[in-house]
């Protein structure tokens, strides 16, 4: 059934961290949450798992209202960015501990990733670097095993290598058990391949909420001598433009997939990051309005 | 609800900190118990009374509940535990640690009062048998009974008090804490001496009201506990759990 | 066999093209087990549902075909088929673009031969 998240707002002061949020994620599905630091991202995922009440607005889970029900948070994990352990507990405690709470948990599985990882199990988790605090949240939620995952930028602090050890445990906890996992990160590229679905949030709004292949159909990145691009892009819908001397760049979405760009001019198929970015920035040259829930 | 787990997690810890909590008591008794010896056998024959269990306990508790709730809702909420479950464990936790200190009491007391046997000028006293049994050293059944029953409501109160002001500065903004923190002193010192005439009245029937047993004070403990109690469960219902 | 993903064919297509060359190339033999759909996202960090995507295709034109329980197994006659698809594919991506342009340089049919009998020296004749 999913979760539906319907018209949350949630201010903070004066900010408006979240502005009538309308969402909704399918049981089974790969979604990224996509968005710059600040745009509401971690703000939305404290309110689905009631850390947070929202202003107005609910999140019904499964159809059942989230609020401190606990046959219906426990459906849901969340890897947050903050540690939420008590003081002088070590990890091997917490693997204990956690299977108390979350009676599919594998922690066979947590254990074999930490020796993969190289996590010190004996190591209080206060004491452990930013990197593999990380890392610890990390093992746990993937192999809790709940219907609903939010991992909340999942590879901060994570080195090169241990970024792509994550993403090829993560492909192979969602290959071998399906769930709904959603991933919020400004690492665009990195997730581009992986996620199914793409939301991307800005300043507390969604912008967009698709599936990636339909967000990318038809855009494409031609470029070439300006002017050349410049007739070929007019009267077509240009998004984004990028000149140097006397080279352009445009990001021109819209267009049938088969297109065939005039003699001197290449295309690029458009990667999801240089969607978002264009996106980000179109956005930026708006006017200017304060973040204070006018919806 | 997933409140067997939480409670059987909350358990474990309780049970180690009371049993941690009745061996450094026993340990300092027996310190006391010895310089008392000493002390005779070097001629003084001043009395000592030590009735540090009982405030030990109290504060004890006092500081559990000021840690507990918010480690406890993080931590609670982290696996899928609300709030409503995480504060019902409290008070589980907090009736399953004072009834083992209470317990501890009346065997402090025993052993205390076997040990003291020979030390006569040593006075071990505890909250019932001072405010109710002239000080005695050794209480029937029924008086520790009366005494356990005592304690639990005397140490639930300090649990609950604890929680309320680690909520409050939870939800406090800075300059709020600062205000709070610096009026409880000057109403300490400065407000009740100046604000004394005004409740006199009322405090010393209180007061009488509770010298007369110890059932009437364990009312006017669990009245209090009932009140802080239900502004605790009021704070923890919306407040917004954030990390460390 | 692993290659970088290039941005510009759907990943699918990419996997599905990955997967015939090694059916070719006899990496993955004839009526033996191919790696599972699992393995193949993790090794491309790619959506299985991707992955799945590539093989099913390969299934559609019976170049695969699953046992239950077990996985995907490559099916007899399956690299017979490929030549065949890829000799048609040959046809018309080299010969007849190289017609026109014959054509276009007056090479007639004889001389086409011949150059062709010259390239295949050149390079050594791996059949007849």
């Amino acid at each position: 059934m999913g979760i539906e998240i319907s018209k949350v707002t949630k201010r903070f002061g004066s900010t408006c961290a979240l502005q009538a949020v309308d969402l909704e994620l399918k049981e089974q599905g790969l979604y990224g949450l996509l968005g710059n630091n600040g745009a509401g991202k971690t703000t939305l995922f404290n309110v689905i798992t009631n850390r947070l009440y929202p202003d107005s607005g609910s999140v019904r889970v499964d159809g059942a209202e989230a609020a401190d029900r606990d046959d219906v948070l426990g459906k849901i994990y969340m890897m947050g960015e903050e540690n939420y352990y008590p003081e002088d507990m070590k990890v091997r405690k917490a693997f204990e501990v956690t299977g108390l709470f979350y009676p599919e948990f594998n922690k066979a599985r947590a254990l074999e990733l930490a020796k993969q990882f190289g996590l010190d199990t004996k190591k209080k988790i206060t004491k452990l670097s930013t990197g593999y605090a990380s890392i610890f949240r990390m093992i746990l939620a993937l192999c809790v095993n709940t219907p609903y995952l939010l991992l909340d930028e999942p590879v901060l602090g994570l080195d090169a290598r241990h970024r792509d050890m994550f993403y090829k445990a993560l492909i192979e906890k969602y290959a071998e058990e399906p769930c709904t996992i959603v991933i919020s990160t400004h690492l665009i590229q990195e997730v581009a391949h992986i996620i199914e679905h793409a939301v991307v949030i800005r300043d507390g709004v969604i912008m967009k909420d698709a599936p990636t292949e339909a967000l990318l159909d038809g855009c494409w990145s031609v470029s070439g001598p300006r002017d050349k691009v410049a007739d070929f892009v007019r009267g077509k819908n240009a998004v984004k433009e990028s000149t140097m001397g006397g080279l352009s760049s445009v990001l021109v979405d819209g267009l049938p997939e088969e297109i065939q760009v005039p003699d001197g001019l290449e295309k690029h198929k458009a990667t999801l990051q240089d969607y978002f970015i264009a996106l980000m920035d179109k956005e930026e040259l708006r006017d200017e309005s304060s973040r204070s829930c006018s919806l | 609800m997933n409140l067997r787990a939480a409670v059987h997690y909350k358990s474990k810890d309780m049970l180690k900190s009371a049993g941690t909590y009745f061996i450094v008591l026993l340990t300092i008794l027996l310190a006391v118990i010895a310089i008392a010896r000493i002390n005779v056998s070097n001629g003084g024959s001043s009395y000592v009374t030590f009735s540090g269990y009982t405030i030990g306990a109290w504060v004890m508790m006092l500081v559990m509940g000021i840690c507990a709730i918010r480690e406890d809702l993080r931590f609670f909420i982290q696996n899928g535990v609300g709030r409503r479950t995480a504060f019902l464990t409290q008070w589980i936790a907090a009736l399953e640690l004072a009834a083992l200190l209470a317990i501890g009491g009346q065997l402090f007391q025993l052993l205390a009062n076997a040990i003291a046997q020979s030390t006569p000028n040593v006075r071990i006293g505890e909250l019932y048998s001072m405010l109710y049994a002239q000080g005695a050293m050794s209480l029937s059944l029924w008086q520790h009974v009366e005494s356990f029953i005592l304690y639990l409501g005397f140490l639930l109160m300090a649990y609950m008090g604890g929680m309320f002001f680690s909520l409050l500065f939870y939800v406090l903004n800075k300059t709020m804490q600062i205000v709070v923190a610096v009026s409880i002193p000057f109403l300490l010192f400065g407000g009740i001496p100046f604000l004394w005439p005004y409740f006199s009245g009322p405090l010393t029937a209180v007061y009488r009201f509770c010298v007369v047993n110890s059932w009437n004070l364990l009312l006017v403990f669990l009245i209090v506990t009932a009140i802080i109690g239900a502004v605790n469960g009021l704070i923890t219902r919306r407040i917004p759990i954030r990390g460390l | 066999m692993i290659r970088y993903l290039s941005q510009e064919r759907p990943i699918f297509l990419q996997i599905a093209d990955m997967l015939k060359d090694a059916i070719l190339s006899g990496a993955y033999p004839e009526d033996s087990q191919i790696p599972s759909i699992t393995e193949f996202s993790v090794a491309y960090n790619i959506n299985p549902a991707t992955a799945l995507k590539g093989v099913n295709l390969l299934v559609e034109e019976g170049l695969l075909y699953k046992k239950r329980g077990l996985g995907m197994f490559v099916a007899s006659g399956a690299r017979r088929q490929l030549v065949a698809q890829r000799k048609e594919g040959f046809y018309r991506d080299y010969i007849q673009p190289m017609i026109r342009e014959a054509r276009h340089l007056e090479i007639g049919s004889v001389e086409l031969q011949q150059m062709t009998e010259r390239g295949m020296k050149e390079h050594g004749d791996r059949n007849q």
